[in-house]
């Protein structure tokens, strides 16, 4: 396992593409409009995994200069709100419509009315849930933390996690990572009164 | 048949016109027969003929054209008028369509000065000094006034006189070349039928009234397959144009072919066109005086011309062809001189030159029923050399401009270019009408594909590097919808991708589809 970059600073590199003044406009062409969401995909996946972040907020970032992923102040062009919504449609729809589903976003839902998903927020995987739950399981293994219970804000902010990849990452992601922990039979998730961080996680044995 | 000839025809299956020929009507749906073998319609008797049973008749100042709708360029055939002894016509009866019949001379080109039958006797007569009325010798006193003869009078032996004995005889002799009307002695041209003046039926006693009498009982009765004996001409004597389809334009058709033998178009010899400062050498020397009055001289002359053109619609009509001549005089002067202003400009005025007139608009009178593919035809003429020059592509409006433009006089509607543009792939033209999904209309040439137009517009932008609609207006020689339009078709191909930015769309080379 390569250790991660934990410096945020401006040693992200954008590709020449960032660059190119077409990228920031929505390509009417279906075909150049697919590799344009890849290019995107790209560069914020990228972004996103050397500056640790996890979310995205559609309308904060894309303010003028909130962001110097999606607002290139060298060639002043701008992607606009809808245009990085329909980017990241296709990147929540990409992981949901493939056969072998390599999800790379997620829209977050709204707490107060989960049945509708307000397009605001996004989740964006860099690592998949399947990578993160592989990589906690080898790190529970190592530190033979099994078959004790831990809470998940341990496990994220805790003294044993620092320096390991999920240090302080996003809840919901550690708990995507979780359930499929749960769902192979490796870890048993208890559901406390409260918010995410009280809820207590059991691994077991190997 | 002998008497028809092939006929030139241009990529659109038009005829070509000889210098100083007008197109004056046309008409499709016509079939031709030679002689009475096709007559009847039995399928039997059927001559050669039978290979020019539909088409396009055209009817010019100078021929008869007849253009094979299935096979034109070996069916077609010409005629020309100068061979045409008389007509007749057969305005049709219920199935059966209208018919032109044409007779033919059996000399090659009658001349009306030389009769047949000479004068019998020379008159001598005396010219009355009251009322200058010519008298025979041998009367004493005046027919007309009743004043008798001087005796110094002189006398004139002459054959002039012949066609005023005979007017005065109340055309009991008339003169024999002359087809005189029996009721109002008006003196027609040989090859009327009725009198121009009281329209009554004519029966010339000339030269011709040999045949003639005798076959006019057959074109009166055309079903009738029986031979003429008095046919002395192994082909035929004569051939028909019937009007299928209703026999539309079947009136129209013969004025016009009654027009065209009467005015004899083709005795006048063309006249070259005179360079206006040939004519006139000042007298006083050579110099700069004597060419600047020359070139003013001319600059004057021209501006008459043009004055006079404008004056109104017919004058303008009847200048039109002088106007063409003008231009190509004009042409052909830049050309003469190399040193002249920049290359650019002689080439511009050239084009412009070129581009105006077309010496034989098609009209809805001349055609008739088949106005549109006529026209398409017409447009395709003009059209593929302009477009060979600038692009291949030009927008329905651009051409509407261009084309009334060229034809200067009698123009036409939107509607009619577009109905004629729709022709192009049923006619089979070298250029076709495009729409685009913005519904933009444009007329291109038929070799041009958008494989093509795509790889030209992507070769400018990688020349070039990121364009603008505007600049490949510019640089392709087209106008600005049109540039829109193919930069959105090179894009949907794949080859660009926009940036839409506060000062417009540009277009760049597709790195998007590139990098994979």
């Amino acid at each position: 396992m390569s250790s991660p970059k934990l410096n945020s600073g401006s040693s992200f590199k954008f590709p020449a593409i960032h660059d190119f003044p077409p990228l920031y406009t929505r390509q009417p062409t279906e075909a150049t409009w697919q590799n344009q969401v890849k290019e995107w995909e790209r560069i914020i996946l990228a972004y996103y995994r050397t500056h640790r972040l996890y979310r995205l907020n559609l309308v904060e970032d894309t303010v003028p200069g909130a962001s110097p992923v999606f607002d290139n102040q060298r060639i002043k062009r701008r992607l606009t709100f809808e245009t990085l919504e329909e980017i990241v449609n296709e990147m929540v729809r990409k992981g949901t419509l493939g056969r072998k589903p390599i999800c790379v976003a997620e829209w977050v839902s709204d707490t107060k009315s989960s049945a509708k998903i307000s397009h605001t927020q996004a989740l964006i995987y860099w690592r998949s849930p399947d990578e993160w739950a592989s990589l906690l399981w080898n790190w529970i293994n190592e530190r033979g933390l099994n078959n004790s219970i831990m809470t998940v804000y341990e496990i994220a902010n805790g003294e044993l996690a620092e320096g390991t990849e999920f240090y302080e990452m996003d809840g919901t992601i550690l708990m995507r990572a979780l359930e499929v922990l749960s769902a192979k039979g490796n870890a048993q998730i208890f559901t406390g009164t409260g918010d995410v961080d009280s809820i207590g996680v059991k691994f077991f044995g190997s | 048949m002998n008497r028809c000839k092939p006929v030139d025809l241009s990529s659109s299956q038009r005829p070509v016109l000889l210098p100083g020929e007008r197109l004056l009507a046309s008409q499709g749906q016509v079939g031709l027969y030679d002689g009475f073998v096709l007559c009847a319609l039995t399928s039997i008797h059927k001559d050669k003929s039978s290979l020019h049973q539909e088409g396009v008749c055209y009817i010019t100042s100078h021929r008869l054209i007849y253009v094979d709708t299935k096979v034109p360029r070996v069916n077609s055939v010409q005629l020309d008028l100068d061979t045409i002894k008389s007509i007749d016509a057969y305005a049709g009866f219920l199935s059966r369509s209208p018919k032109i019949t044409i007779y033919f001379s059996n000399a090659r080109a009658p001349s009306p000065s030389t009769p047949d039958t000479v004068v019998s006797k020379q008159v001598a007569t005396w010219l009355c000094p009251i009322c200058s009325f010519q008298n025979t010798d041998d009367i004493e006193k005046c027919q007309l006034c009743g004043v008798f003869r001087p005796a110094n009078i002189q006398i004139t032996t002459s054959s002039s006189g012949e066609s005023v004995v005979s007017a005065s005889a109340s055309a009991s002799a008339p003169a024999p070349t002359e087809n005189t009307c029996p009721v109002c002695t008006f003196i027609n041209h040989p090859s009327m039928q009725r009198c121009e003046m009281c329209d009554t039926e004519l029966h010339p006693k000339s030269a011709t009234s040999v045949t003639a009498p005798s076959l006019e009982p057959e074109s009166s009765s055309p079903s009738t397959s029986s031979p003429t004996p008095e046919v002395m001409d192994e082909d035929s004597p004569f051939i028909k144009v019937a009007f299928r389809g209703g026999g539309g334009g079947y009136s129209t058709c013969l004025a016009s072919l009654k027009t065209a033998i009467g005015n004899r178009v083709w005795e006048q010899v063309q006249k070259p066109v005179q360079e206006p400062d040939r004519q006139v050498t000042s007298s006083r020397g050579a110099g700069i005086s004597a060419i600047q009055e020359r070139i003013e001289r001319t600059q004057l002359d021209a501006a008459e011309s043009l004055t006079d053109a404008f004056k109104d619609l017919d004058g303008l009509m009847a200048k039109a062809a002088e106007m063409v001549r003008l231009a190509e005089a004009i042409t052909t002067k830049i050309n003469k001189e190399p040193q002249g202003s920049s290359e650019t400009d002689t080439i511009t005025l050239n084009t412009y030159l070129m581009e105006l007139g077309i010496p034989n608009p098609v009209t809805k009178d001349s055609t008739g029923s088949s106005y549109h593919q006529e026209l398409a035809r017409e447009l395709s003429d003009f059209l593929v050399p302009v477009l060979d020059r600038q692009g291949g592509m030009k927008s329905l409006a651009d051409v509407y401009c261009l084309f009334n433009r060229a034809r200067g006089v009698a123009l036409i509607s939107p509607e009619d270019l577009y109905k004629a543009s729709c022709q192009f792939s049923t006619l089979n033209m070298p250029i076709c009408l495009k729409r685009y999904e913005s519904g933009l209309l444009v007329i291109q040439s038929i070799n041009l594909s958008d494989d093509r137009v795509a790889q030209r517009i992507f070769n400018h932008v990688k020349k070039y590097g990121p364009l603008t609609a505007m600049k490949i207006s510019e640089l392709e020689n087209l106008a600005l919808p049109v540039a829109v339009e193919q930069l959105h078709m090179t894009e949907a191909k794949g080859f660009l991708c926009r940036d839409a930015s506060s000062a417009g769309i540009t277009f760049y080379e597709n790195l998007f589809l590139q990098s994979h």
